[in-house]
């Protein structure tokens, strides 16, 4: 959240040319406003609308940096006359340079990393069945394939485009403003303060939500009203807000910094959780909560404790002392902390949901998904009058196999 | 918990029609343990054909299963705008014989009881009363089955005229029945597949699908 802020701050001042803390306080003053006013609905409709914009804007700055440097063959060559090895996934000193530990530390980030942001994970559980999961997973797909190796490449062209940029940074911001004409940098623009304002809006909802449902009604006030409810995720989304625009005009640390740890913070403490919350049905709720402190504790003690610069792995890694962790608790507490009944029951659920060839997945009636059987309830009275034929099936367990 | 409350008098746009019939309070305690077990318009033989034609051929066994629904009949009385037959909200998917059947006066909305979904229907409500486990259809979302009936006419017709029509809504009262659907599982070279099939429009939801 606090570099979603940042980056809204820093985007909104090079823009306008306002100081940084009124830009932030500007930034953070309008994403608060819409969060605080209209809630989990009004950030899904931002977020589709600022997805659209995100996708159109980021295309936008990619072409007009493709027709600056001459095309995707010349900004390569271009690149290359820099420095080859940037072309290269070792980095700009080669590959004899390479630290393994940081490298495998940095695909665990990126590849499962996004796993545990919760804003993520609640637009998962927003939908509203499996079917919908299926939907979502297509547009996604299509969606990160138009939108994410837009700002790489735009990234890797602002090296030649913008040799002398002074906050790597503000590298796709910079391109913009160099490539594009004056009309489109301000749309464009637009679409990056979406993606930053997409993300931190859903943070801070997730935030007040937590802070209301899972602590104040739980332990504080089980009585609680939807009103009082409601305020209590108001006051802590203002509250944090405030909190995030003190740290960032004190003490703003790099965007790329506070993002990268962030991300590894949340891979390390909810990616074996919700793993194995899916795949493992011994998984129980003393290994994730201590998976979750486990993983939460060991980077940051990792990372502060000077240990990645030590020993060149990166604190991701304890991502595996976490799934440890979570499988060691689970299996030594299954006797005094069983796996609820209902957990069992979404988890015999959750197999018969499988991967669908596309020839079967074409044509489907969604209604009919609500409609799944489930083994208890498959009634078996005897069947009378004209479903005689068709309920023969249903008084024999052992249906008739037909073959062609 | 589902918990269909006695259906009462639902108005639309407009006035309220003095002397409208109204739906007597049904006995839930009783009522709830015996369903209407409808007949499947789609036959086993016809239900394997269907995943058959799916996977591309190969071996196919249906076993009956019912999912438990509420069916309420919904009728209208317009007080202003133009003349209709509500039945015309489900015309598209009727048969000849459904709309020679109906009176025009009456629509039939099915809700999910353990979804709590609504769909008006043009299923032909034919069967016999079978003892049903009573958690079968109290087991759903907690509103007004009737309410949500009323509701989902309402919105069809409000779609269907806009603000050119007034009228009432009368949803009679909620009766269980039991939907039949196939569960067909199919086998195909290596692919496997465990089709839900639909009992009366034979359409279809895969279950599950694995290669061997």
């Amino acid at each position: 959240m606090l570099s979603q802020f940042i980056a809204g701050g820093q985007g909104l001042e090079m823009i306008t040319g306002i100081p940084f803390q009124w830009a932030m306080l500007v930034a953070i003053g309008v994403i608060v406003l819409y969060t605080f006013l209209g809630g989990y609905l009004a950030v899904a409709y931002t977020d589709f609308v600022q997805a659209i914009v995100m996708v159109i804007g980021m295309l936008w700055i990619l072409i007009g940096t493709l027709i600056a440097v001459g095309g995707l063959t010349a900004g390569n060559e271009a690149v290359a006359e820099i420095n080859p090895n940037l072309l290269t996934m070792w980095g700009p000193e080669g590959f004899e340079s390479v630290k393994w530990g940081l490298v495998i530390g940095a695909l665990l980030i990126f590849s499962i990393g996004y796993m545990g942001y919760p804003h993520v994970n609640v637009s998962h559980m927003a939908m509203k069945k499996p079917s919908v999961a299926r939907t979502a997973a297509l547009y996604s797909t299509g969606f990160n394939l138009l939108f994410v190796p837009a700002p790489y490449l735009v990234g890797v062209m602002a090296l030649v485009l913008l040799p002398n940029l002074a906050n790597p940074e503000m590298a796709v911001f910079g391109v913009a403003e160099l490539v594009l004409p004056n009309f489109a940098v301000g749309i464009v623009m637009a679409a990056i303060m979406a993606a930053i304002m997409s993300t931190a809006d859903a943070l801070l909802l997730q935030t007040g939500t937590i802070a209301s449902h899972d602590l104040f009604k739980r332990f504080i006030n089980p009585s609680m009203t939807e009103k009082q409810s409601v305020w209590v995720s108001r006051i802590t989304v203002l509250a944090f807000a405030i909190l995030g625009y003190i740290i960032a005009t004190t003490r703003a640390p790099g965007i790329a910094d506070v993002v990268l740890f962030a991300t590894t913070i949340l891979g390390t403490a909810f990616v074996p959780a919700y793993v194995a919350a899916v795949w493992w049905k011994k998984a129980n709720t003393a290994g994730a909560i201590a998976s979750m402190i486990v993983g939460t504790i060991v980077p940051i003690v990792w990372e502060l404790g000077g240990l990645t610069e030590l020993t060149s792995v990166d604190p991701m890694a304890s991502v595996v002392i976490s799934a440890l962790t979570l499988i060691v608790v689970s299996l030594a507490t299954q006797k005094a902390n069983p796996v609820p009944a209902h957990i069992r029951e979404v988890l015999v659920e959750t197999d018969k949901v499988g991967p669908i060839p596309a020839r079967l997945a074409m044509g489907q009636n969604n209604v009919l998904a609500a409609q799944l059987p489930v083994a208890e309830e498959q009634l078996s009275a005897p069947a009378t009058g004209s479903a005689a034929s068709e309920s023969t099936a249903a008084d024999d367990p052992h249906a008739r196999k037909s073959d062609e | 918990m589902s918990s269909p409350k006695s259906p009462r008098r639902h108005a639309g746009q407009g006035a309220s029609a003095p002397g409208a019939p109204r739906a007597e309070a049904p006995d839930w305690q009783s009522a709830a343990c015996t369903a209407l077990r409808l007949n499947p318009t789609i036959t086993q033989f016809e239900a394997e054909d269907i995943a058959r034609r799916k996977i591309g051929g190969g071996a196919a066994a249906a076993t009956l299963v019912h999912h438990p629904f509420w069916s309420v009949d919904v009728s209208a009385r317009r007080t202003r705008g133009p003349r209709f037959r509500i039945s015309e909200l489900w015309r598209e998917r009727s048969t000849p014989q459904h709309e020679a059947e109906s009176d025009g006066s009456t629509v039939s909305v099915m809700v999910d009881a353990k979804s709590g979904t609504s769909l008006i229907s043009s299923i032909p409500i034919n069967g016999v009363d079978v003892p049903s486990p009573c958690q079968a259809h109290m087991s759903g979302p907690g509103t007004n089955t009737a309410d949500k009936a009323r509701q989902l006419v309402a919105t069809a017709l409000r779609k269907r005229f806009r603000l050119g029509m007034n009228f009432d809504l009368f949803p009679a009262e909620p009766r269980a029945v039991l939907k039949p659907n196939w569960v067909v599982e199919a086998r195909h070279g290596r692919l496997a597949a465990t089709l839900l099939v639909d009992g009366f429009d034979g359409s279809y939801w895969v279950m599950n699908a694995e290669k061997l």
